[in-house]
């Protein structure tokens, strides 16, 4: 517990943890203004079960600034070179790690609910806010959305283990998500959705977020399916990070 | 292993690929001493010390402390405080947090780092960034993580590095008052005057190898420089360079090394040759380092 408990103040005093969390807030704040105010996708706005599920379906949407939170509580301290001292520490690398786990999870759990408030914040501010319509669609993306996202700072944490370079996590974990899985989506839609983060977005993907998935875009895997490919992916993954750590010098 | 040893190295070998960066080192250390350790740039100094805490896994064989690897320490930071080559500070934290986060993972007080802070002197800057210290301040940043479990061994890798004089002073001083409290500190140092004031053996290694140990004395002993004037230069020089000594002559002097004052006495007694001087001046360690390394620099 000791362990952890540094590693969250580790995660807590940086500063690029409060920017990313602000730039997370930002980025759920504006996909709910779209969602309520664009009629396009979604239709009009009524405050319905399946529409405040979509909404939470933003917060995951947002998995990218969790999975790099992840990512950095690894890869600072090998820019820093404070790994060392971590490992002189504690000269169990797997303890390490799984505390690094821990703390990554539990921001993410925290994560969620400042994407709670945002969501609650930005419908007081459009007006719109009726939590009486909240059903089962809404409660099963409340209990999905903090699994996925925990799953996805995970999922950095072994991503960082694994490349080690901040800027080459970093640019390579965007340049991959929204570029390159962007590009098999649009030539292999059908192989597309079998890749981490159409995945990932499958897991997040409510019935009212699927039906507004425009034509020609592949539909994310079902839910199951979607949840065990990622899980799958975070625990290859993290079998990797969890050999290269305890082997390799650093 | 004796009773009080508290390091020993046993054939550690290091391999990058083909480069052989430490070479079947082995050396033990007992409590209360302090051990210079010596090489040339990129000789495995820092390799080594990265091999004693486990960060660098040897190729053959082992580094113990107090009979076990590190990495199986009960208590590792209770029982060994290092300042290793590249392991750096998180610029964005203030010093007693950066202390107080690494106390915490291993369930060390607060109060202990308020404790190292004000014995390595940076109780004022506390408060600040370590993003902002100068390499002195940073050093001593290293120092008090060093110090933070109160350990029985020290590992310093070159820990004057950056200091002004009055700080490597201080270090030296605070050092022998660690030794002193029975502590065993190997410490490397490119402020060779520094080691020759503080340590009580040296080990010198080159290519990864030992090279040379022992205690000052002895290491600087064998390099003792004789002035000798003499009644006949000539017959002298031949007698001693026969003897195995290096001789350069100008004039009546004759330059010695590699033989003893007493050997130089005893040959030009038996050859009948007469001694106006014989005058020994010893060698400093960084002179001794020098030839023992060859000229190949210094770290």
């Amino acid at each position: 517990m000791q362990l952890i408990a540094a590693e969250i103040t580790k995660i807590v005093k940086s500063r690029t943890t409060l920017v990313l969390t602000l730039l997370g807030v930002l980025l759920i704040g504006v996909g709910v203004v779209f969602v309520v105010t664009d009629d396009t996708f979604t239709g009009a706005f009524l405050g319905t079960d399946p529409q405040l599920a979509s909404l939470v379906d933003q917060i995951g949407g947002a998995y990218i600034i969790v999975l790099i939170v992840g990512a950095l509580s690894l890869t600072t301290e090998f820019r820093h070179g404070t790994i060392g001292r971590t490992f002189m520490l504690t000269p169990s690398r797997t303890a390490v790690l799984s505390a690094k786990l821990a703390a990554s999870a539990l921001y993410a759990l925290v994560f969620t609910v400042v994407g709670i408030i945002t969501v609650v914040l930005a419908l007081t501010v459009l007006g719109e806010l009726s939590l009486a319509a909240i059903g089962s669609q809404t409660l099963r993306a409340l209990v999905i959305t903090p699994i996925g996202l925990m799953l996805a700072a995970i999922l950095g944490v072994a991503v960082g283990a694994v490349v080690r370079s901040q800027v080459l996590t970093v640019a390579g974990t965007l340049i991959y998500a929204f570029l390159v899985e962007t590009l098999i989506g649009q030539f292999f839609p059908a192989v597309a959705r079998w890749l981490p983060f159409q995945a990932l977005g499958g897991v997040f993907s409510s019935p009212q977020t699927r039906a507004a998935i425009p034509d020609g875009f592949a539909m994310p895997l079902p839910i199951g399916t979607a949840s065990a490919i990622f899980l799958t992916y975070v625990v290859a993954l993290l079998a990797i990070a969890v050999t290269l750590l305890r082997f390799r010098d650093v | 292993m004796t009773a009080n040893t508290v390091l020993e190295l046993d054939g550690v070998t290091k391999q990058f690929g083909s480069l052989t960066a430490v070479d079947n080192l082995s050396f033990s250390m007992r409590s209360g001493s302090i051990l210079g350790f010596l090489g040339p740039n990129g000789s495995g100094k820092s390799t080594t010390m990265r091999i004693i805490v486990g960060l660098t896994t040897a190729t053959k064989g082992r580094a113990l402390i107090n009979g076990v690897p590190y990495r199986k320490l009960a208590d590792p930071i209770r029982t060994v405080g290092a300042i290793v080559d590249g392991v750096g500070h998180t610029p964005g934290l203030r010093a007693i947090d950066e202390l107080a986060i690494a106390a915490k993972s291993v369930g060390i007080a607060r109060q202990r780092c308020e404790e190292v802070l004000d014995t390595v002197g940076l109780t004022a800057a506390a408060g600040r960034r370590v993003g902002g210290f100068s390499l002195g301040m940073r050093q001593r940043m290293g120092l008090a993580h060093a110090l933070l479990g109160d350990p029985e061994l020290l590992l310093l890798d070159e820990p004057a590095n950056g200091l002004d004089p009055q700080g490597i002073q201080w270090v030296r001083e605070l050092l022998r008052s660690l030794a002193a409290e029975g502590r065993a500190i190997l410490v490397s140092s490119h402020l060779l005057s520094e080691v020759a004031k503080l340590a009580d053996d040296v080990l010198v290694i080159r290519h990864g190898a030992v090279i040379a140990k022992g205690t000052i004395a002895e290491l600087t002993s064998g390099t003792a420089r004789l002035t000798v004037v003499s009644s006949d230069p000539a017959r002298l020089a031949e007698r001693l360079s026969v003897n195995g000594a290096a001789v350069v002559r100008a004039d009546n002097t004759l330059t010695v090394t590699g033989i003893t004052a007493e050997q130089v006495g005893q040959l030009a007694f038996d050859a009948g040759i007469a001694l106006q001087q014989l005058a020994s001046s010893q060698t400093d360690l960084e002179e001794a380092f020098l030839e023992l390394t060859q000229g190949e620099g210094i770290r």
